[in-house]
């Protein structure tokens, strides 16, 4: 494989991942910390680790995300420490199962809203006509 | 037809994707691009997408959706009837996988709302934590359309360009 092929091979790879956010909170919310997250519909890949807390969010919602940290260059972690935030993730459910589960409800409701995007402008141009 | 098109596009696609790791969906947002830009290339032919968006433009009594239809002459059809025809085929021939008609894995509860794309699974997990993964199922068509070959405004058309199999 030459590096042009490698390189188009990491494109389609980006271009087939779903991103998802997995928001963990504990005590009414007054704490969180928010995973974003990428999928092919096997495995989970973590990119970033986020901490906010209740008392963070006194501010303006837009303010606030300007002004809190939002945490490490994820791929500059520990590599211990990447391990354990998978882990983490998988103790809570957040595995390959559900990456499976998250891409096949992509397609589904993706085709469901395709076709009602369908019916209403089919609804549409047929009212003028 | 654009639907099932990209099915083919998936089955055709299957045997090239190495090590048969890949999943559906993943298969399927390949042969979204691979079909999108086959079908757009200087081959003459127009993508389903590309042609309701096109005749949604001129709002021409013309479809190119059915090039497949040779029996069918679709210069005598209208947007409004052609959206029907596409309609009623996705209706008769999509079925949803079996993942999806299971539901999403215990003890996760799905929360969604007719037309939202956004989508939230959720759970407790051990005395007070809340789990919640949210989602957007538009967000491929979206990066799809910023490398549309034909999408004047595309940012990286090198991209869409090179991710095809010609």
């Amino acid at each position: 494989m030459t590096t042009e092929d490698s390189s188009v091979e990491i494109e389609d790879d980006e271009e087939a991942a779903l991103h998802f956010i997995v928001n963990v909170s504990k005590g009414d919310g007054g704490e969180m910390l928010e995973f974003s997250c990428a999928t092919d519909g096997e495995t989970v890949e973590v990119r970033n680790v986020r901490y906010e807390s209740l008392s963070d969010a006194e501010e303006d919602d837009a303010d606030l995300l300007a002004a809190t940290y939002p945490g490490p260059n994820y791929d500059e972690l520990d590599e211990t420490v990447q391990e354990e935030f998978h882990r983490y993730l998988e103790a809570r459910g957040v595995d390959h199962v559900l990456a499976n589960y998250v891409a096949e409800l992509h397609v589904h409701k993706e085709q469901t809203l395709y076709v009602d995007w369908i019916s209403k402008v089919q609804g549409f141009v047929g009212a003028k006509e | 037809m654009f639907r099932s098109a990209l099915r083919r596009a998936r089955t055709a696609l299957q045997p090239l994707v190495t090590g048969a790791r890949a999943s559906a969906p993943h298969v399927e947002r390949r042969a979204l691009s691979t079909l999108c830009a086959s079908d757009l290339a200087a081959a003459g032919r127009v993508s389903p997408v590309a042609a309701v968006h096109h005749a949604l433009r001129r709002d021409i009594h013309h479809s190119s959706l059915l090039h497949d239809a040779a029996s069918t002459d679709s210069s005598e059809k209208g947007l409004y009837q052609v959206l029907g025809e596409e309609l009623e085929h996705e209706r008769s021939t999509y079925v949803p996988s079996e993942i999806i008609a299971a539901g999403p894995p215990a003890p996760f509860e799905l929360i969604e709302s007719d037309g939202d794309c956004e989508i939230t699974l959720v759970r407790t997990y051990g005395d007070d934590e809340e789990i919640s993964i949210t989602f957007n199922a538009a967000e491929v068509r979206a990066r799809f359309r910023t490398t549309h070959p034909t999408n004047p405004s595309a940012s990286n058309p090198s991209t869409f360009t090179s991710s095809s199999p010609n």
